[in-house]
């Protein structure tokens, strides 16, 4: 089996929450906490940090990665039921995250594409990836984080030397507990994408560590809200902030270099293109690794094409009507990623908690799960 | 007809060359060599010589080779006057006195005055042999011959190669004589640890080839492995580097080519030096390097002979050249085509300005542009020396004039293009150009279907199929993906020497060690 490096894991975790996090979340922290948005931000790394505990958890409390390890605490029947369930929930948030891509080109990039056309191509991409192994996949998120993340980090602070007002920040207390407290769950469920890391640690070349990868992708993920949530705060303030569509493509259109090279979103929107697919590919392997290990299949490539049909499909039901999407967006999707990437994995650490420990050696009793690579 | 009646019956069917090639030699010298003038017929350069030499008993003997790839001189001086002038010596008393066990190996030990003499058995090895400029010695009564090394022929001499012109460092550049090239290569590592294995391949051509390594540093897992896909090949002809490089290469179906080639000893060092493989063959003046990474194509022989900062700077250069080659076409059309707001208004108006009369969409004006300045790369590659300059500056200078006149195509695109084209030259490995040539293709038809997204979702594909390639077993784009942070800092830029202590690290290298202050227990003997 072949294993990859922690910082690989780091960077498939990155691509898994942060593409999707930097065009969302900072519109609906300030939405609900204004000015604050960036307190709320800084507030999420206590649960966040204890989710990522309870991840580390159950992969060292765990023989098997998931989905087996469904089966190693629900019993045989219920583990497969629910790894049933974990494909079509992988499915549909592969849809989402490609109808939320679809729905902002054809809103600020291609607008009047027909939404086939994009994603079609974005498919194929998906395709092709899987189709080469999750060792060149693995391969593909470390390029895309190397040259995203300090691409995205670059072109957000340009956007300080706008002009700000760090009075907007202020005051800092005044905030209704109950929307921090909803913006601060908002932000957490995001970290529940995190949930594939059950099944990607066991791949890894230096499992000790993976907790520590965990928390570095987690101060990733609350930097790449953070500054974004505090610069357009402090351009825009806390109530212009959340009128706007999408607050951080409108921060970068800010940004000009010596009033010459205007314009620059394009290269964030390429950037993010790039993580987008990555995201879309992961829930996407994981649910056609999922499917391999519920209906003991030789291999999971072939399901590759099959799955992009239902993936389109359900991406062009959700893409075309923006209410909808808006809804899946505000409620439906903090739910399903609340209910199955945080509190049924709460519901095994807690199983998981009067387990009895690891054996050091498991390689004879363990599942070997088996992987293209 | 006169083999069969000498040597069958007649009712035997003709015994095909093939056959008779895997025959071994007999006592018998006018057998053997009715058998050899019988699979040279027709080869009106294969020259036998009969003569008698010795005095009691009176020997018959012949003499083998090809004219034109032997030096003659030799042939008289050390083979024929000693054998017939100096034959006295060959009398019984003088075998006694040579303690030799019989007149042939008294031949080769004490008559034939040159360094290398062996013994072969078959007929095969015969004509392998005199096919290589060696001549061969039959004796009468003996069922095996001599082999005397005369090989000299009309060759090129040691000139700087055309295709990697260097300003500083060593100017020397492989020719087509395998022997002189690893003599280059040789010269250049003087260590019992530098290996040079032979071997022939090409069951028509029967070309030799070379495996070098450094027996101390490279991988030994890596030195199998090329040596087994090497022994594999089954193949008529190898008339040059590129036909093994095809046939031993972890995935053939590709642009992205897994060996660089070179015409320089002093990089083909260097890199077995870091502990590749180098595989030369006879009759091509390019070696083969292996295990390579793409990133490797993008860094030149040279920039280790200048100082280490505007090395630095060069090779920073090639990475911002290899961009604008790949992209700069497909960005100008996406922009034009989908992106207006990207420019400033007074720049986009000014483009639109030249395209007014152009009647072609962005996207065909790029390709015509692209294929005709490919057209004239080619164009000027083939012509004679001569010739070639004058047609580049024509093509470029007067058509690309005459076809902006004509408003056949706009001025900023003939800039774009031309500008891409000098970017693509910057990069040192050809190779690596073809691969950016054919790749620019790519990415212009997917910026003109979709704008940016095209141009993302296309390098995303490119990427996809770079990370999924290895090179015997080393990943393509290593030491980006997967990230190996202390030999990155000598890809994007040159370490300096100081820094150096270790060489790139490879899976099984032997000995990492590059100079005196690294950790002691791994340095080099």
């Amino acid at each position: 089996m072949y294993r990859i490096s922690n910082f690989q894991i780091y960077c498939l975790m990155v691509v898994l929450v942060a593409p999707i996090a930097i065009l969302e979340q900072p519109k609906r922290l300030i939405g609900l906490t204004h000015h604050n948005a960036w307190l709320a931000c800084l507030a999420t790394i206590i649960p966040g940090y204890l989710l990522i505990k309870m991840f580390s958890y159950i992969i060292r409390k765990s023989h098997n990665p998931f989905p087996y390890l469904l089966e190693e605490y629900l019993g045989k029947l219920g583990g497969r039921l629910l790894s049933f369930v974990y494909v079509l929930v992988f499915i549909f948030t592969a849809s989402f995250t490609l109808s939320i891509f679809v729905n902002f080109i054809i809103t600020n990039v291609l607008t009047n594409t027909p939404i086939s056309v994009l994603i079609a191509p974005l498919l194929f991409v998906g395709y092709v990836i899987i189709k080469t192994g999750f060792q060149s996949f693995a391969r593909l998120c470390e390029i895309i984080v190397i040259v995203g993340l300090p691409g995205t980090f670059m072109l957000i602070l340009l956007a300080c030397f706008q002009n700000i007002d760090i009075a907007n920040l202020l005051p800092i207390g005044y905030t209704d507990i109950k929307d921090f407290r909803d913006a601060v769950a908002s932000t957490t469920s995001i970290l529940g994408r995190l949930f594939p890391i059950l099944t990607i640690a066991y791949f890894s070349n230096n499992p000790s560590k993976v907790d520590s990868v965990l928390v570095k992708v987690m101060f990733t993920y609350i930097a790449v809200i953070l500054a974004p949530s505090i610069i357009i705060t402090l351009i825009y303030g806390g109530f212009a902030g959340k009128m706007l569509v999408f607050p951080v493509f409108s921060l970068i259109r800010l940004v000009d270099i010596g009033k010459f090279i205007t314009n620059i979103d394009i290269l964030f929107i390429g950037i993010w293109i790039t993580g987008i697919i990555a995201s879309l590919t992961l829930f996407w392997y994981m649910a056609c690794f999922t499917s391999q290990q519920v209906f003991n299949l030789k291999e999971y490539g072939f399901l590759a094409a099959p799955t992009s049909l239902i993936i389109g499909v359900l991406a062009l039901m959700m893409g075309p009507n923006i209410l909808i999407l808006d809804t899946i967006n505000r409620t439906f999707i903090i739910l399903v990623y609340l209910l199955f990437f945080i509190m049924i994995p709460f519901g095994i650490f807690i199983m998981a908690l009067f387990k009895p420990d690891k054996p050091i050696d498991t390689s004879s009793n363990s599942i070997e799960p088996t992987v293209i690579m | 007809m006169r083999y069969l009646n000498k040597g069958r019956s007649a009712v035997d069917k003709p015994i095909t060359n093939r056959e008779l090639i895997a025959e071994k030699l007999t006592t018998s010298l006018s057998d053997n060599l009715d058998n050899l003038e019988h699979l040279l017929a027709n080869c009106s350069d294969a020259v036998i010589k009969r003569f008698k030499f010795s005095k009691s008993p009176v020997k018959d003997a012949a003499i083998l080779y090809f004219d034109g790839l032997t030096d003659r001189n030799e042939i008289e001086l050390n083979i024929l006057k000693p054998l017939m002038l100096e034959m006295e010596m060959l009398a019984p008393e003088y075998l006694t006195l040579y303690k030799a066990e019989d007149i042939f190996s008294s031949v080769k030990n004490s008559i034939l005055s040159m360094a290398d003499v062996i013994e072969i058995s078959t007929l095969q090895e015969v004509s392998y042999h005199i096919a290589s400029g060696d001549t061969v010695i039959l004796i009468d009564g003996f069922d095996l011959a001599l082999v005397a090394d005369t090989r000299s022929w009309q060759m090129r001499s040691v000139e700087t190669p055309d295709n990697e012109v260097v300003v500083f460092g060593p100017k020397e550049g492989f020719n087509e004589t395998l022997r002189i090239n690893t003599a280059l290569l040789r010269r250049r590592i003087k260590s019992t640890n530098f290996k040079i294995e032979a071997m022939i391949l090409g069951r028509v051509t029967k070309t030799d080839v070379v495996l070098c390594y450094i027996d101390n540093i490279a991988p030994e897992g890596l030195v199998n492995e090329v040596r087994e896909r090497l022994e594999q090949i089954d193949i008529d002809a190898v008339l040059d580097t590129s036909y093994i490089k095809e046939l031993i290469a972890d995935n053939p179906n590709t642009i992205f080519t897994q060996f660089e080639h070179t015409e320089k000893p002093d990089k083909a060092c260097s890199h077995l030096l870091e502990g590749r493989i180098c595989i030369i063959v006879d009759g091509s003046p390019m070696a083969l390097i292996a295990p390579i990474t793409f990133p490797q194509f993008l860094i030149s022989s040279e920039d280790y002979y200048t100082h280490y900062i505007p090395a630095s700077l060069f090779r920073l250069l090639r990475f911002g050249a290899m961009m604008i080659a790949l992209f700069l076409p497909a960005l100008y059309v996406a922009i034009i085509t989908y992106h207006h707001e990207m420019i400033p208004t007074s720049l986009y108006l000014t483009i639109a300005a030249t395209r007014q009369s152009v009647p072609f969409p962005p996207f065909i004006e790029a390709l015509l542009l692209e294929l005709t300045f490919e057209m004239l790369r080619e164009a000027g590659l083939r012509l004679p020396k001569a010739v070639g300059p004058a047609v580049s500056i024509v093509g470029a200078l007067i058509i690309g004039d005459a076809a902006v006149r004509a408003g056949l195509v706009s001025t900023p695109m003939v800039v774009v293009v031309a500008f891409t084209g000098i970017a693509s030259f910057v990069t040192p490995a050809y190779n690596a150009g073809i691969i950016i040539r054919v790749s620019r293709f790519g990415f212009l038809i997917a910026g003109a279907l979709l704008g940016f997204l095209g141009i993302v979702i296309s390098l995303v594909l490119f990427l996809t199929r770079m990370v999924s390639l290895t090179s015997f077993g080393q990943p393509y784009l290593a030491p980006i993906a997967p990230l190996n942070m202390q030999q990155i800092t000598d890809v994007i830029v040159r370490r300096p020497w100081e820094k150096s202590n270790k060489r790139p690290y490879m899976d099984g290298m032997k000995n990492q060690t590059r100079q005196a202050n690294s950790p002691p227990d791994n340095k080099e003997n």
